[in-house]
């Protein structure tokens, strides 16, 4: 049996300037249950970072609901979105997004730190081990971002993303920055992850990334153009 | 330096018109006000008098000391000086010049409006010294030495066009002093800057010959006459030191010829030195002069590390256009040169700037310390200050530069250029951050603390009871016009009968035969008769009327009755200072008995409460005698809302004698006012320095961590977008932050404390345990900016969705 885990309904996002108004998603509805691997792919400037962005509660959109796990997240608090992207939501993105001037570890153990269950240091150590044994850098804990390679920091981006033991992982372009040996490493670590009930949603323009994914998405001027597997919400 | 680079710098500067603005109005302002204090600086410090031979001109000090060699008062006694400037005049090969002058104000009594102006009597020699530029006529000659008794005037560029509307036949014109009719023989230019050695500011209207002053003291060789100022012209290659020798002998010795009656003072040494004029200015200015000189660097330094932060920003707006540049096959050197060169276009603009509002600066100078600090009318822009604030300003032009170029990194700016630039944004680094911040935070400590003392040390000083009352009180003071004067004793009567009249005016309440409360003008030797022990306190002559008019209190005994003043009864007050030097309490002091300068002893019949004057640290011993219950000089209390016109008083005194001429008749709350106003001035002057400190500060510490926050978004964002909250953020930037806040007030504390332990004589009356409220409440304010400034440029990413901290663009 399927269960929803993340669902919208009539998204859109209007982006207004004073000279300009540009409808960036248009009605967008679709359910993403537990266990699917899905991708959203479509040409640049279609909106596929924008829906991402709202997926992950990292921007708001104009109209629409949004839940997740059942519950109506639409219009929570900045405070509230930030519980929720805690708890519920991995991230990774495109640049990696790690803070230079912490470890590997650190940067791991993050998502923890804002956690409001506040383990402890033990649990914390244990937890963040756990994640670099599954992207397989555990021998690079105190290392610094700035000396590894780009597809090590994105696996450190994937075990941070981990760490939390979120629902799901919004993944944004997550090769873009690699060279394909390097992508192909990351997207096999995706795959794994996903094999072993990890939810996953993740944006790419690849093709070949993109077949990869059980669910395709295909978005064109903020429209979903192509979803033939994709159970549309009621 | 090519054209070329010069016309880039001009276009990459032309776009940003912000950037320029700030530059140029911060470094503007503070380069110029630290111009106009170097000005000063230069105008006190180096820049000759404008007389001829100056460096050989010095002030003729007389000195008084006691049998424990301890200074009583470095003022002239009369006669004393008559004979000394003979004595100078005697051998011209040590002092080849000297000018004898005493300072006061005169009525024109031939000028129906009876103008009081400041006068000065002196000899020839005064204007041969100093060479005035006239606009008209000539200054003395040899006829108006001392004992020719011929009449004439000088009068200044400015009596000339007030009070005979700048009439071209001045020189047909007299004026008439105290009885005589002196011709006007010139009028001064008004280039002419005179040496203020009397009074700060003080500048004369009217110069008549020595021989026609009226001073009180002309036959007094135990009271010193503070009028009087004398200044020479050394002989070339006189030995100041032998000269000083040579002439405290004689001085020494004719004053023991003149005193040897007196047991009180034949113990006492007389000495003369001399000090070059412009040590004179310097002197006690120098605190003043530094005080502004470190508030001036100061505030340059809190705008140097402002700049600093807006250069650095500009740097990193620049770092794709650099990276290109790099990438078409620039070098370092090329770059930095690019970089000086707009940072040198922009000193440059700061410089004319501060170049442009020195006229105002030195106008703020002029209204605010001309009473203050010498020479302040001669500020005008020199060479020398120009070349020196244009090196500063290129030296910090490269200052900016180099700490600039040390946030670029070729290999990441190259690598940058390849990559989308997405999350490529670079830290300055965090040293550079942090020290900016600190430096920002030490300036702005020292500079609000020691201005907070000098606020705190005046408003005490200004709040200190008085320990009288001016309050509708009115000094004046009047002369007899006439220098055929008969004796006072003919006019004693006239002058009690005065007092009557004056107490007829419904708006006059009692008149005391006193002088202003506000002035110490004697010490004397007084002999306690029980003890033989010595004391030095300051003598006053009051009547019976002076402690009711002025409400200062009696704590112990009586005051004096009118029979004690009629009859001249041996009895004495003492204030509070004085009762405690003779005995433990107040009293034991009553029946003790005086001896001043050796005369039949006073009997002490009450113990009156301390003066406070202002301006004075200390209360001194005071003692007061019965006058003759007459005087020139009188206190009127006036009736509650009551005021007196100068035309109705003059009235009165003709009423009286015709030959009786007001010379002063002002509130007591005024002269109160003026002897205050240098406190606030320097006040005020503390008060805007700790406004521009805090402004300054408050801009810099904002866009050190504005700058460092916008470049921090990527990871905000980051943080926030795996789940961190507004106050998980907001105190990630605090703790960021209060390393270097820490370090701030730990070095600005240590700053403190070096400058206290280093200063302790000069400071030591400002410094107490009291100020450590106010030393906290600094660190308190400067500290609530920094976390202000930490928190304000957070607000954007923290209260709008994490998408816009993440975004490349805002």
């Amino acid at each position: 049996m399927t269960t929803a885990l993340l669902t919208m309904k009539k998204i859109s996002k209007v982006f207004e300037t004073e000279e300009l108004e540009t409808h960036a998603l248009k009605d967008i509805s679709f359910t993403i249950n537990k266990g699917d691997y899905v991708s959203i792919s479509g040409p640049s400037g279609c909106g596929k970072s924008t829906l991402l962005s709202i997926m992950g509660l990292l921007d708001v959109s104009t109209t629409g609901e949004y839940f997740i796990e059942g519950v109506n997240v639409t219009d929570l608090t900045l405070d509230q979105a930030a519980e929720v992207r805690n708890a519920k939501i991995g991230f990774i993105f495109q640049s990696f997004n790690l803070i230079d001037e912490l470890s590997v570890f650190d940067n791991v153990a993050l998502p923890l730190r804002y956690s409001s269950e506040k383990p402890n240091s033990k649990k914390i150590k244990q937890r963040v081990t756990q994640c670099l044994e599954q992207v397989g850098l555990s021998h690079r804990i105190a290392h610094k971002p700035n000396q590894l390679s780009g597809g090590q920091q994105q696996r450190v981006a994937i075990a941070r993303a981990l760490v939390a033991e979120p629902a799901i992982l919004l993944v944004d372009e997550p090769t873009g920055n690699l060279d394909s040996k390097s992508g192909d490493l990351v997207m096999d670590v995706l795959e794994k992850l996903n094999e072993s009930g990890t939810t996953i949603c993740m944006v790419t323009h690849d093709p070949r990334y993109a077949d990869m994914a059980k669910t395709k998405i295909q978005l064109l001027d903020g429209t979903i153009l192509q979803a033939p597997l994709v159970k549309i919400a009621s | 330096m090519s054209l070329y680079l010069i016309k880039q710098a001009y276009l990459s500067l032309k776009n940003k018109p912000v950037f320029i603005l700030g530059v140029v109005s911060t470094m503007g302002i503070t380069l110029g006000a630290l111009l106009c204090v170097l000005t000063l600086a230069y105008v006190m410090l180096l820049k000759p008098l404008p007389y001829p031979e100056q460096e050989r001109l010095v002030k003729v000090i007389y000195s008084q000391y006691d049998d424990q060699l301890m200074a009583t008062n470095n003022t002239f006694i009369h006669p004393a000086a008559i004979e000394l400037y003979n004595e100078f005049n005697k051998n011209k090969s040590i002092i080849s010049h000297t000018a004898i002058s005493f300072y006061t104000e005169e009525i024109i009594t031939s000028d129906q409006r009876q103008p009081k102006v400041n006068t000065l009597y002196t000899t020839p020699e005064w204007f041969n010294l100093l060479t005035p530029p006239m606009a008209k006529g000539r200054y003395f000659s040899q006829e108006h030495s001392l004992n020719h008794y011929t009449p004439g005037a000088v009068i200044s560029f400015l009596m000339w066009k007030n009070l005979f509307n700048g009439q071209d036949n001045i020189l047909n014109e007299s004026v008439i002093i105290n009885g005589v009719s002196h011709p006007i023989i010139g009028v001064t230019a008004p280039s002419f800057f005179e040496p203020q050695l009397f009074q700060e500011g003080r500048a004369n209207q009217l110069w008549l010959p020595w021989d026609y002053n009226n001073s009180e003291y002309q036959q007094y060789w135990l009271l010193p006459d503070k009028n009087i100022v004398m200044f020479a012209k050394l002989a070339p290659k006189t030995n100041i030191k032998q000269a000083e020798q040579l002439y405290s002998n004689i001085a020494n010795d004719y004053y023991h010829s003149q005193v040897s009656g007196q047991s009180d003072v034949k113990h006492w040494t007389i000495k003369t030195t001399f000090t070059p004029l412009k040590d004179v200015f310097i002197k006690d200015n120098y605190y003043v002069l530094m005080l502004l000189l470190a508030g001036a660097i100061g505030l340059v330094l809190i705008a140097a590390s402002n700049i600093t932060n807006l250069f650095i920003g500009r740097t990193a707006s620049l770092h794709r256009s650099i990276a290109i540049s790099m990438a078409m096959g620039a070098n370092k050197r090329q770059i930095n040169e690019a970089l000086f060169i707009e940072a040198v276009l922009l000193l440059l603009l700061s410089t004319i700037a501060a170049l442009s509002l020195s006229e105002l600066g030195f106008e703020v100078l002029r209204l605010a310390f001309t009473d203050q600090l010498p020479r302040v009318q001669e500020l005008s822009l020199h060479a020398l200050v120009i070349i020196i604030i244009t090196l500063i300003a290129l030296c910090l032009a490269y200052f900016f530069v180099k700490l600039s170029i040390k946030t670029i990194n070729a290999t990441s700016l190259l690598q940058a250029l390849t990559s989308s630039g997405k999350g490529n944004a670079k830290q300055i680094p965090r040293a550079i951050s942090f020290w900016l911040m600190c430096s920002q935070i030490i300036f702005s400590v020292v500079l609000v603390f020691s201005s907070g003392v000098l606020i705190k040390d005046i408003v005490q000083q200004l709040s200190k009871p008085l320990g009288f009352s001016a309050k509708n009180i009115v000094e004046m003071e009047f002369s007899v016009a006439t220098l055929e004067q008969l004796g006072w004793e003919e006019y004693a009567d006239k002058a009690k009968e005065l007092a009557q009249q004056l107490r007829l005016l419904p708006e006059i309440a009692e008149v005391s035969f006193a002088r202003t409360p506000l002035n110490d003008n004697f010490k004397f030797s007084v002999t306690d008769i029980k003890t033989s022990k010595k004391y030095y306190p300051f003598h006053r002559n009051v009547d019976q009327h002076y402690l009711e008019v002025v409400e200062q209190r009696i704590l112990i005994g009586t005051g004096f009755s009118e029979q004690d003043v009629s009859d001249q009864t041996p009895v004495a007050l003492i204030n509070e200072a004085f009762s405690q030097q003779l005995a433990l309490n107040h009293l034991d002091v009553i029946g003790h008995k005086l001896s001043v300068d050796g005369s039949l002893p006073f009997t002490v019949i009450g113990v009156i409460s301390n003066l406070q004057l202002p301006t004075k640290r200390e209360v001194p011993a005071r003692f007061y005698l019965t006058n003759y219950g007459t005087a020139t000089y009188l206190l009127l209390k006036l009736k509650e809302n009551m005021t007196l016109n100068r035309a109705q008083i003059i009235e009165t005194l003709n009423d009286i004698d015709s030959q009786f001429a007001l010379t002063k008749l002002d509130k007591l709350s005024d002269s109160i006012n003026v002897v205050n106003m240098k406190y606030v001035v320097v006040m005020t002057t503390a008060l805007i320095l700790v406004i521009l400190t805090l402004v300054l500060s408050a801009i810099g510490l904002y866009g050190i961590s504005s700058y460092s926050t916008r470049i921090r978004r990527f990871e905000i964002g980051t943080r926030i977008a795996i789940g961190a909250k507004g106050k998980d953020i907001t105190n990630m930037i605090f703790k960021d932050n209060i390393a270097a806040l820490s370090m701030g007030l730990i070095i600005s504390t240590v700053i403190l404390l070096v400058l206290y332990f280093s200063f302790s004589d000069n400071l030591t009356a400002y410094i107490s345990i009291e100020l450590l409220p106010l030393f906290l409440m600094t660190l308190a304010v400067i500290s609530l900016f920094s976390m202000l400034a930490c928190y304000l440029p957070l607000r954007q990413y923290i209260n709008q969705p994490v998408i816009h901290a993440l975004k490349g663009n805002e």
